[in-house]
């Protein structure tokens, strides 16, 4: 495929920084910085993505328990999840498990729907939204010396230990952290039947978990072009207890999982007056332990074990002319799996390209681009898929400030496609090899409205968006309820919108007040079969409305924070009927936190909170119950 | 701090929704004229559940063992037997035998189907002089005194029983082998009766379902094969000569009223739905296609109603709410009654 190559020269320095959500000309993205982060003092990304508007999360339990993210009525396989800018995914489930990502080492959280400037790997482009994260051990720093560490403890048996290390300096920088957690998971529930309460426990849910990180960067500047180099190793291993959904009168699951999961990465960027490029490589291998010893087949336990090598590399650049900015990228990927299943050994290379053009005028910028994408699949011993190759335009157009101040308006129409999963490929008895990509596209109007007076700064964001979810890939029973079969039926019509205000209040020297809420409503309609009984039905485990709230009082030194969630009803399964409808749910946490600098250079922080303070029980996957009140004490020092 | 005040007040408005009221129509003491039906639910979502039918004015009440009991059935409930007057619930999920009286619903005890702290997951349920015999999934049939309610005695049988009837004084059992998907089970075990003891092994082919026994001596078993090039069939197994014939009729699940064999067939390729007519005393296939289906969805089993009429239990994709389809002699279908999700058994009550 040929790139654009240009030879002019040009004026404009690009500054490779995230940029933040104060002045406009942004990227249409909604983040939470580390400060939120800590005062969220969430469990895991999926707990802290709930925070994020238009994100939800399907979470099948506490600490442990499997987190996966929708967006907008779009499945997990529709979004990109980058960790300091390399891409991560899981080719055999199609979507990560965001309760295996620890928030310890973590300066900023990101959702982004569209993307118009930012040097990104393609993948991250083309999906339906990406959720980009920046860890403390990949950024350069000033300071010769920075240290992150953190002592938890929570109800549960909650045990949770973190050590971060940074040699920075001027032109290169070493890292190093480590954390360790553990849990018991032995919570209490209830069960309501009819007018009566049962209150049971929580059993087989322990989690231990161990994981390190290595990065080390150097940047250099040869003539007027400045160079970086980063590199990232990292390693986790999780061996956790399955319970399962709560099964009535049977609490006697034993199931185990083990998780070993290792990434190394480089990341190049290269910056000067004309022209910015990054790239990356990076190698992923991922193996993951099942057991559950009281099967009752023959052998008498079921023991399956995955293992997956994935090998990806791309880059992106751009290019700016005139009023004109010209991005190309490409983005490879290679995953093969072998498993103790009999699932073959299969194989796919996935390839992604871009070419994008935008155009800056006085009153308006416009944004059209071409993304092909391609999926090779083989398997060495089973029939395999088809290749696959399509075409996908994006378009965008936003207003500049010229033409409001502080108040922006835009538009942008994004299709994607995913692949089937492994799984749902080649899984035993139930695999398709016939299945084709699904398909997703999605329309959206947005304003923003941000304004900075003397001592308040707001910004108000709305969205309304129609999406479109065609060839959904759905697993059904078929033959009776042990034995399904996965389909390219489904059809999902989607339509909402978000609404999400964020103010911040410095009243004085010693009081300050942030505030930040959102609320977000999606109708996702099932339009697969017009005589179907579930047509024009909520599609299953998604809540038409969703909100959430964070507030932050600082006073002095003291921080009283307060967060809440609500989560609207939804229902197990696609047909909108009272037996299949889950209760709505309000979750509220408070916490308080203290923090004391030492010398200028030291900062030890307390902090204690409480989560789910009205004690509420609830799930948002049936039977998948979540912790009922519970306390957490956190203990953090900083150095830098 | 006002704003987080007016948040507040926002936020409450915003979740002080309509709370739903189910309606609650009270239920006759006396169960007559109508249909208990056993919905099996879906694997993991403990909604199995039981619906009832009154046959007079054809409306349906759903959620009976829970009104009954303040209490769910539980997780996929997956046969159901009236002996004596008892109803005997085999609910595989829960790993609980289910004992109800027969006239009010309530339970008379629920039996655990535990075995050294493993769940047995029991399966069916048939019954012959006083003892209830109940397949697990853990490969025993387990029997149990109907007036004392307890498991009398475990007898081993082979991988992952399922179907089981009674001819002459020998249960046979399907020893299904499902949970071994590369390597299923292909036999029909023979359990005598005075010795309980398994005595005779029959070979019919692989993954073994549900069974039934005729007035000749015969006992029939549905060979489910492996759902593709191994299809579902009916299989013979002549008690006296000790013969296995594959009859060759497609089949899913088997009903008999006198001498009348009503076969259920779901074909899930071409999602057709087909029942046929096998005359046990003349052993033939008398019809091979009886009732004009076009509204059933998912056929999960047939059951001779009434002196003549049929009811087809339809399972509608196995994830939405099922249906009672009744037929009449022409096979012409008469009526539709909504019950609850995967209707996989019904009780008549006159």
């Amino acid at each position: 495929m040929p790139y654009f190559l240009f030879g002019q020269k040009d004026t404009t320095v690009f500054n490779e920084v995230i940029i933040r959500g104060n002045h406009l000309k942004i990227e249409e993205h909604t983040s939470l910085n580390q400060k939120q982060i800590e005062q969220l003092a969430p469990n895991d990304l999926g707990s802290l993505l709930q925070y994020i508007n238009g994100i939800t999360i399907k979470s099948y339990g506490g600490i442990g328990g499997m987190k996966t993210l929708s967006h907008r009525g779009l499945g997990g396989e529709h979004s990109q999840l980058m960790i300091d800018g390399l891409p991560m995914s899981d080719p055999q489930n199609g979507q990560t498990n965001l309760a295996n990502i620890q928030l310890n080492n973590v300066e900023e959280v990101a959702l982004n729907q569209q993307n118009s400037g930012q040097l990104v790997p393609i993948s991250g482009l083309v999906k339906g939204s990406a959720v980009q994260i920046k860890t403390f051990d990949q950024q350069f720093s000033p300071h010769k010396l920075s240290i992150r560490s953190s002592l938890t403890l929570g109800s549960f048996g909650q045990k949770e230990g973190f050590l971060g290390l940074k040699k920075g300096g001027k032109r290169n920088f070493v890292s190093l952290a480590g954390g360790y957690r553990s849990y018991d998971g032995d919570y209490p529930y209830e069960l309501k039947f009819g007018n009566e309460t049962k209150k049971v426990h929580r059993r087989n849910n322990a989690l231990d978990e161990y994981n390190i990180s290595l990065g080390a960067g150097v940047k250099w500047r040869k003539r007027k072009t400045s160079h970086q180099l980063k590199f990232s190793g990292k390693r986790i291993a999780i061996d956790q207890e399955l319970p399962g959904a709560v099964i009535l009168y049977n609490n006697m699951a034993q199931e185990t999982l083990k998780t070993e999961n290792t990434n190394l990465g480089f990341n190049y960027s290269l910056f000067n007056q004309t022209l910015a490029v990054k790239a990356f490589a990076q190698y992923a291998h991922r193996f993951t332990h099942y057991n559950d010893p009281t099967y009752l087949n023959s052998a008498g336990y079921l023991d399956n074990q995955y293992t997956t090598n994935s090998f990806s590399g791309g880059f992106h650049l751009r290019y700016k002319w005139n009023n004109f900015t010209f991005h190309a990228g490409n983005d490879f990927t290679y995953d093969a799996l072998k498993s103790t299943r009999n699932l073959g050994e299969p194989s796919r290379e996935t390839n992604i390209s871009m070419l994008k053009t935008r155009y800056q005028a006085k009153y308006f910028s416009i944004e059209a681009s071409a993304f092909n994408q391609t999926f090779i699949d083989q398997n060495k011993i089973q029939e395999h898929r088809k290749n696959y190759n399509k075409v996908h335009p994006q378009l965008a157009l936003y207003t500049s400030d010229e033409l409001f101040k502080q108040l922006q308006f835009f538009i942008w129409y994004k299709p994607s496609s995913r692949a089937p999963s492994f799984n749902e490929l080649y899984y035993s008895q139930l695999g398709n090899t016939s299945l084709t990509p699904e398909e997703s596209s999605q329309i959206n109007w947005g304003t923003r409205y941000v304004k900075s007076f003397k001592r308040v700064e707001l910004s108000i964001q709305g969205n309304i968006f129609k999406n479109l979810v065609s060839n959904k890939i759905i697993a059904l029973p078929t033959q009776n309820l042990f034995v399904w079969s996965i389909q390219n039926i489904g059809k999902v019509d989607i339509v909402g919108g978000d609404l999400h205000l964020n103010v911040n209040i410095a009243l004085n020297k010693d009081w300050a007040l942030q505030l930040q809420t959102g609320a977000s409503y999606q109708q996702a309609l099932d339009i697969s079969d017009e005589n179907g009984p579930t047509y024009r039905d909520q599609i299953a485990y998604t809540p038409a409305l969703t909100g959430n709230a964070i507030a932050r009082v600082r006073y002095k030194k003291i921080g009283l924070n307060f967060s809440s969630l609500y989560i609207g009803e939804r229902y197990s399964l696609n047909e909108n009927i009272p037996g299949n409808r889950l209760d709505p749910y309000l979750i509220f946490d408070l916490s308080a936190n203290y923090s004391l600098k030492i010398r200028s250079k030291q900062q030890l922080k307390l902090q204690a909170g409480i989560k789910n303070l009205g004690n509420v029980s609830y799930n948002f996957i049936k039977y998948y119950v979540m912790p009922e009140r519970n306390y957490f004490i956190k203990l953090s020092y900083e150095f830098n | 701090m006002n704003s987080i005040k007016y948040f507040l007040i926002t936020l409450l408005f915003l979740v002080s929704c309509k709370k739903e009221t189910v309606e609650d129509i009270p239920m006759a003491n006396s169960l007559e004229n109508g249909i208990l039906v056993l919905n099996e639910g879906l694997f993991q979502h403990n909604n199995s559940s039981l619906s009832w039918v009154n046959l007079a004015t054809n409306e349906a009440k759903h959620e009976v063992f829970l009104n009954k009991n303040s209490r769910p059935l539980g997780d996929t409930g997956n046969d159901m037997i009236a002996y004596g007057g008892k109803i005997y619930i085999a609910v595989t999920g829960s790993s609980t035998l289910e004992v109800l009286d027969r006239k009010t619903l309530q339970s008379i005890k629920q039996i655990q189907f535990n075995y050294n702290n493993q769940s047995q997951e029991p399966r069916n349920i048939s019954f012959h002089e006083g003892n209830v015999f109940v397949s697990s999934f853990d490969g025993y049939v387990s029997v149990i005194d109907t007036t004392a309610l307890k498991i009398q005695q475990r007898i081993k049988v082979g991988r992952n029983p399922e179907g089981l009837c009674i001819q002459n004084q020998s249960l046979y059992v399907a020893n299904s082998g499902g949970l071994d998907f590369q390597n299923v089970d292909t036999t029909v075990f023979e359990i005598d009766l005075n010795s309980m003891s398994v005595v005779d092994t029959f070979v019919v082919g692989a993954n073994p379902g549900d069974m039934i026994s005729d007035d000749f001596n015969n006992v029939y078993v549905v060979k489910r094969g492996n759902y593709s090039s191994d299809p579902s069939e009916l299989i013979r197994i002549n008690t006296m000569d000790q013969t296995v014939s594959n009859l060759g009729i497609p089949v899913s699940t088997l009903s008999k009223r006198g001498n009348l064999m009503y076969l259920s067939y779901f074909n899930h390729n071409t999602a057709s739905s087909e029942v046929s007519i096998f005359d046990c005393s003349t052993q033939s296939l008398i019809d091979p296609s009886f009732i004009d289906n076009q509204e059933i969805t998912t056929l999960y089993g047939v059951e001779a109603f009434k002196e003549n009429q049929i009811i087809c239990l339809d399972a509608m994709s196995f994830t939405n709410t099922g249906y009672l389809r009744f037929f009449n002699q022409f096979g012409n279908q008469t009526k539709s009654i909504q019950v609850g999700l995967n209707p996989n058994s019904i009780l008549h009550y006159e």
